[in-house]
């Protein structure tokens, strides 16, 4: 994985930044949506995905997901293994969740019996609800990754701020998703510089117990230095940020999006969550 | 002698809330068009003075004058610059343009002379070919340029350089010295590199406890060995014989 020429250790594909620097950034149809439309477009398609009841719709969402993928032209590494491991490990808690939930579900919910092995029983209404929470959420998720993807953080931010969520709102989302990055980099330097002197991990999170226990006044010590470091490092940056003037513009200057094809593509994907709301409907 | 200086500071005291003062009495003139060297050994109150001159630390007492103003502390001060000791600090747009071009955007300049102000930043930076680039990407020498960048083109009358040369190698450091040489805005630098003081500096002051102990020729100030002892210091070495 790519790494600064400053060796501050943080991955390339973990920076908030434009899409993805270590990909190649070709002119998609996808990247040429403008921000504003693009983000009108994707939402009224993930609202249509996200209320879907039928699950002979689910078929039709993947194909839909499928084809804007191949629009963008990003690579399918994105759901590469590595890729999928890096993003499951930070969503380990909540994917394991859900995965508990479907898993549970088809054995717990509904009263039409599938199949029966001893007390264990498959039933129908419950395997439904798996597979369209499981299918309409890998669906969401994907479309998330697309607006992500092709899309630069600032024109995907002053897109928002067009649609009316507040500056304040942006610029703390901006600045966070920037500098919890610089954290966690911190982090990982300040372990490495732990292990460097002997200190070796002897609990997880995961398992705690006497060993997790020994290893809590390294960790405590470690978060409060990173919290007073983090805090220090705040205030640097807002003199730096007052200094060139900060609070007397937006901080992402908005543009109107006069492309037609744009608006044409929203006018496409807003008509398919209509299609898709009737089809639901008539299915029910 | 210019009749308004760029800097006039007299009796001039400064402290962190809840700490003793920094600053103690501090009397400072600068030209208009001068380079300044701030030398002084740690805690000597050099980044202390930078942070008052550019109105974020209010001074306890004492006057502060800009180019013939009162500065007015905590208000938006566009004809001073500061650079910062860690350009991380200062660096926090998507893109190498974007920052620079975000205190344009304050100044509420048209896009069409922001656009302008940016590529001539950059081209006196040497960093116009990082325009697209993250800033988190850059080498550290390509980050205290891109810095340097975000500041000039507000077009300040005043810079502050805070240990400009700080993690730099020698090419980089080579490089801002050739940039410093050429400079023609005035500015006050504060470094532990003597050297670099040496080669773009004009003038110079020794600070130390909160006050200025000396002024003059960087050659000569720093050629004095007992002077440069008593504060901490030492002669850089082309001044050795």
């Amino acid at each position: 994985m790519a790494k600064d020429e400053a060796g501050s250790g943080i991955p390339c594909c973990r920076r908030g930044h434009q899409s993805h620097p270590d990909l190649p950034k070709p002119p998609s149809w996808l990247h040429r949506w403008q921000p504003l439309p693009k983000v009108l477009g994707l939402m009224a398609l993930m609202a249509a995905f996200a209320s879907v009841r039928s699950l002979t719709l689910l078929p039709l969402i993947w194909a839909l997901v499928a084809g804007l993928w191949s629009l963008s032209g990003l690579p399918c590494s994105l759901i590469a293994p590595q890729r999928c491991r890096d993003g499951l490990k930070r969503l380990a808690a909540p994917g394991l969740l859900v995965a508990g939930l479907m898993g549970i579900l088809p054995f717990w919910a509904g009263e039409t019996l599938l199949w029966r092995w001893g007390s264990l029983a498959l039933r129908w209404e419950g395997l439904e609800m798996a597979l369209r929470i499981g299918g309409r959420g890998l669906a969401l998720f994907a479309l998330t990754m697309l607006l992500l993807e092709t899309t630069p953080m600032l024109e995907l931010l002053a897109a928002l701020r067009q649609l009316g969520i507040p500056d304040l709102l942006l610029e703390l989302a901006w600045l966070t998703q920037r500098y919890l990055q610089e954290m966690a980099a911190q982090w990982e330097q300040m372990q490495r510089a732990a292990r460097l002197r002997g200190w070796r991990p002897r609990g997880s999170l995961w398992r705690p117990g006497p060993a997790l226990r020994q290893d809590l006044p390294f960790l405590a010590a470690s978060v409060g230095t990173l919290l007073v470091r983090s805090y220090e490092r705040s205030q640097r940056v807002y003199q730096a940020l007052r200094l060139r003037g900060y609070g007397r513009a937006p901080l992402f200057p908005t543009a109107a999006s006069r492309d037609p094809y744009s608006w044409a593509a929203t006018a496409l994907a807003v008509a398919t969550a209509v299609l898709l709301r009737n089809a639901d409907a008539a299915l029910n | 002698m210019n009749p308004v200086p760029a800097v006039e500071v007299s009796q001039l005291w400064a402290a962190y809330p809840g700490y003793p003062p920094v600053l103690q009495g501090l009397d400072l003139r600068v030209e208009v068009g001068q380079h300044l060297g701030v030398i002084g050994p740690n805690g000597a109150g050099k980044t202390t003075l930078f942070l008052t001159l550019c109105g974020l630390l209010p001074p306890c007492s004492g006057q502060v004058s800009l180019f013939g103003q009162p500065l007015r502390p905590g208000q938006f001060c566009p004809q001073v610059g500061l650079v910062f000791q860690d350009p991380n600090d200062q660096l926090f747009a998507p893109s190498v343009a974007e920052d620079v071009a975000f205190g344009l955007r304050n100044l509420a300049c048209p896009e069409g002379e922001i656009a302008a102000a940016v590529r001539a930043a950059l081209h006196l930076t040497g960093t116009l070919h990082l325009a697209d680039r993250p800033p988190h990407h850059l080498s550290g020498g390509e980050k205290r340029m891109v810095a340097i960048a975000g500041i000039l083109a507000m077009k300040p009358q005043l810079v502050l350089y805070d240990e400009p040369t700080a993690n730099l190698d020698l090419r980089a450091r080579r490089r801002l010295i050739v940039f410093l040489q050429q400079a023609t805005h005035t500015f006050l630098l504060a470094s532990h590199d003597l050297e670099l003081i040496l080669e773009v500096c004009d003038q110079v002051v020794l600070l130390d406890q909160g006050r200025i102990w000396a002024q003059g020729s960087p050659a000569h100030l720093m050629g004095q060995a007992d002077l440069m002892e008593a504060h901490g210091l030492e002669v850089p070495p082309s001044l050795r014989r």
